[in-house]
């Protein structure tokens, strides 16, 4: 049971917060203008007036990152049992691919966008490139984890190497599998963001958010924008979260939770 | 120094609840009442939740009393904490593992801003009494269970405490390291005449080094009763040894079948 | 598996991936006859060609790039740290606060960071701050969660040898957090590389940032781009390597807590 508390000191830090923007407390101690830091008020207004024009750029942001975020897991998942199976082979590779995973999205954007023709395209395989590496890491983990007795159980009962790694190993890997996909959500719409920065395309959350921020009377919009952005990406998350607890019900690591 | 007669630990009519998150009540400790004598070696015994740890905790003043008095040489735990009054050997050996050993054993003096080259020189000497010279400078990750344990030994003796606190020190190691460990406290206690307050749920262990054995059950959260055992050191496992082990099993009797 | 069998897995890895590089290079260039050939996939050796023909500029604009990514991450690390002591100090403060930082998590921090460009008139300030405010959230979490899971026998050891509040957190829970606020690090030190040349290429005249968006888009020294591509990314990965390097110095191998 989660104790009152724990829902209203957030709360009121939060409202003691944008109090102190919307009266101008923070500007006047930092010695910050409106047109800088927009209020709460206008930032809210902008993003209640503005719903409707946010819905195409919603659009275009989070069907590549979803998408993106699937096919990188799936084909990070592949990797890591790949590597599993055939370790020393794997082991160049999966270095390899974290490697890959190690450059900035910021340097890795601008390039996609010169090997692959529209917007789509570069934004995804960024995506892709995050998400598989990051679920490649993780699974491989959780696949190689495994208690040594288990392994000897399954081997005193005649198992296989194909049996052990998918009645042991490939079950051991879901939590690793699942923290993966949470840390994909941020790091998904981060490349996503960032990919829309570079892009020729004049549509897009990431777009507007460079577009609107770097603009002297839009700043208000920016910031509804940033509010828009980080809505759907805790959503994602929570998204994902939920899905953890229906499916891993049984793993220890949710047992508190409930 | 050494105060050879007379009261170390008075402890009148302690009563001690639990509140868990709901509100509800466990009472650890019902009206408990114990004369510890300064020099004696007195063991807690009792099963797990039987609050003998509680009691030890209450009297170091970690944990405060729901009612009741206590003093300790006449002072309430918390001022005689102050005044380095306790050696506390915890069960868990409780290192700090980026320090070696003789910065270990240098930290309550530390803590007391004792100057450093004379609290290594205390320290150095601790470290002999556990035979621990040798490995001074090595990091605890490096030492054995036992060998742990005898650092936090060193550890607790090192401000001079008269009362010496332990909670089941030795419980997580294996047979043949306690015994060495058991010649180590005794040689300790009988060298340097600390009081002794000693928690255990091993009643070979209880018999083997204490003079006074405080038994506690769970059911009365109360002292069943408290044994004299006067055997004369070094205790071999004979007949009276014998005895004084079934005599107080015995007390626990009831206990054993309520679990089955 | 032995270090031998790891290396010369990798160099097929390496070799293969170089073949098919070079076989792309060939095939867009010679078969395909792609005007941009030479700017998709150039042959490795024109890279290396230019980079010897650019060092001086790469370098020199990587430095800048470094340099206000350190200055960054360096506020941003002091700012988390202080955070998470004063979080630890005051239960409600952390309940109010932590919240927003476990949510902070799971946005994406850095694609939010133009927010700076409207708090900040200087332009270096405001690079600054972006990389500041992008190392800030991972480094108070983590810095957090370590001095979170101290254990409750250590806190006690403390208290029992008498520490004051202060001494606790000098000696226990600051270094007890140490390896904690190193995984902090090693999240945010790439991060604030890749916000640093984020930052140089919204609004900046220099930088490897700028390099790569003034030569993308046709301007400038064409042969610029790879080169600057390559360092950039090469940057990434350095400077987790740095963190590492650095807390095999400040950290002893023994002590420090396995990679969470």
């Amino acid at each position: 049971m989660k104790r009152v508390s724990d829902f209203i000191y957030p709360l009121l830090f939060g409202v003691i917060l944008i109090a102190l923007l919307q009266l101008k407390i923070i500007h006047a101690v930092f010695n910050i203008k409106t047109l800088q830091l927009p209020l709460p008020y206008d930032i809210f207004k902008a993003f209640v007036l503005n719903a409707k024009d946010f819905v195409p750029h919603i659009y275009v942001t989070i069907i590549p990152a979803i998408c993106g975020l699937l096919i990188g897991a799936a084909l990070g998942y592949i990797y890591a049992v790949f590597v599993t199976l055939f370790k020393n082979a794997g082991f160049g590779f999966l270095f390899l691919v974290t490697l890959i995973n190690s450059i900035p999205v910021v340097a890795l954007a601008p390039l996609m966008n010169r090997w692959f023709p529209g917007s789509f395209m570069p934004k995804i395989i960024v995506i892709i490139l995050a998400a598989s590496g990051i679920m490649a890491q993780n699974a491989y983990m959780g696949l190689n984890n495994i208690s040594k007795s288990m392994v000897d159980l399954m081997k005193t009962y005649g198992a296989g190497r194909f049996e052990i790694l998918g009645k042991i190993q490939i079950p051991n890997s879901l939590p690793n599998v699942f923290s993966a996909l949470k840390l994909g959500v941020s790091s998904t719409m981060l490349a996503t963001i960032i990919s829309e920065f570079f892009a020729s395309d004049t549509k897009g959350l990431g777009y507007m958010i460079k577009y609107t921020l770097k603009v002297g009377n839009q700043k208000h919009i920016g910031w509804a924008y940033i509010l828009v952005v980080s809505i759907l990406s805790i959503t994602l998350y929570l998204l994902v979260y939920c899905l953890e607890r229906r499916i891993l019900s049984w793993h220890v690591s949710q047992k508190r939770l409930k | 120094m050494k105060k050879l007669s007379g009261y170390a630990i008075k402890i009148d009519n302690i009563t001690k609840v639990f509140y868990d998150a709901k509100g509800k009540g466990r009472v650890v400790l019902d009206n408990v009442s114990l004369n510890i004598n300064a020099g004696d070696f007195v063991s807690l015994l009792g099963p797990s939740g039987c609050g003998k740890t509680t009691l030890l905790r209450i009297i170091a003043g970690l944990e405060e009393k729901t009612s009741g008095g206590i003093s300790v040489f006449g002072m309430s735990p918390r001022d005689a904490r102050v005044k380095n009054t306790y050696g506390f050997v915890f069960q868990d050996p409780s290192l700090l593992e980026w320090r070696t050993v003789l910065e270990n054993v240098c930290l309550p003096l530390e803590l007391k801003k004792v100057p450093k080259k004379k609290r290594i020189e205390i320290a150095r000497e601790k470290l002999s009494l556990v035979d621990l010279s040798a490995y001074e400078k090595n990091y605890p990750s490096e030492l054995s269970g036992g060998m742990k344990q005898r650092v936090g030994i060193a550890r607790a003796l090192v401000t001079e405490p008269e009362i010496l606190l332990m909670d089941e020190p030795f419980s997580a190691l294996d047979e043949f390291t306690k015994e060495r460990l058991y010649n180590d406290i005794l040689r300790i206690w009988q060298k340097t005449n600390k009081t002794i307050v000693f928690v255990t749920h091993n009643i070979n262990e209880a018999v083997k080094l204490s003079n006074k054995v405080c038994v506690m059950t769970t059911n009365s959260a109360k002292i069943a009763k408290v044994a004299e055992i006067d055997i004369p050191y070094p205790r071999k496992r004979n007949v009276d040894f014998i005895n004084k082990v079934s005599e107080i099993k015995e007390i626990f009797e009831g206990y054993f079948y309520e679990n089955i | 598996m032995k270090t031998s069998k790891k290396l010369i897995s990798l160099s097929v890895w390496l070799i293969l991936f170089v073949l098919i590089w070079e076989a792309a290079a060939m095939v867009l260039s010679d078969i395909l006859h792609d005007p941009l050939a030479e700017k998709k996939v150039p042959k490795l050796l024109t890279i290396a060609k230019s980079f010897l023909e650019n060092y001086q500029v790469i370098l020199n604009q990587s430095f800048i790039t470094l340099s206000y990514a350190f200055s960054g991450l360096l506020i941003g690390t002091a700012l988390g740290v202080i955070l998470a002591i004063t979080l630890r100090l005051s239960k409600t403060l952390e309940k109010a606060v932590l919240p927003y930082l476990l949510a902070s998590q799971m946005v994406p921090i850095l694609g939010l960071a133009p927010i700076m460009f409207g708090l900040f008139k200087n332009i270096s300030a405001c690079r600054v701050a972006i990389c500041a405010y992008t190392t800030f959230f991972p480094v108070s979490l983590n810095m957090l969660l370590g001095l979170n899971s101290v254990p409750e026998n250590l806190n006690s050891m403390m208290r029992v040898f008498g520490a004051k509040k202060f001494q606790i957190y000098k000696k226990l829970l600051i270094p007890f957090s140490l390896p904690y606020l190193f995984s902090g690090l090693k999240i945010s030190a790439p991060v604030a590389i890749s916000a640093s040349i984020l930052a140089d290429t919204l609004s900046a005249k220099d930088g490897i940032g700028y390099v790569i968006i003034y030569t993308l888009y046709g301007a400038g020294t064409a042969g610029q781009f790879w080169p600057a591509i390559i360092v950039s990314a090469l940057l990434g990965v350095l400077s987790f390597f740095a963190v590492n390097f650095i807390e095999a110095i400040l950290l002893p191998k023994k002590i420090r807590v396995d990679e969470q």
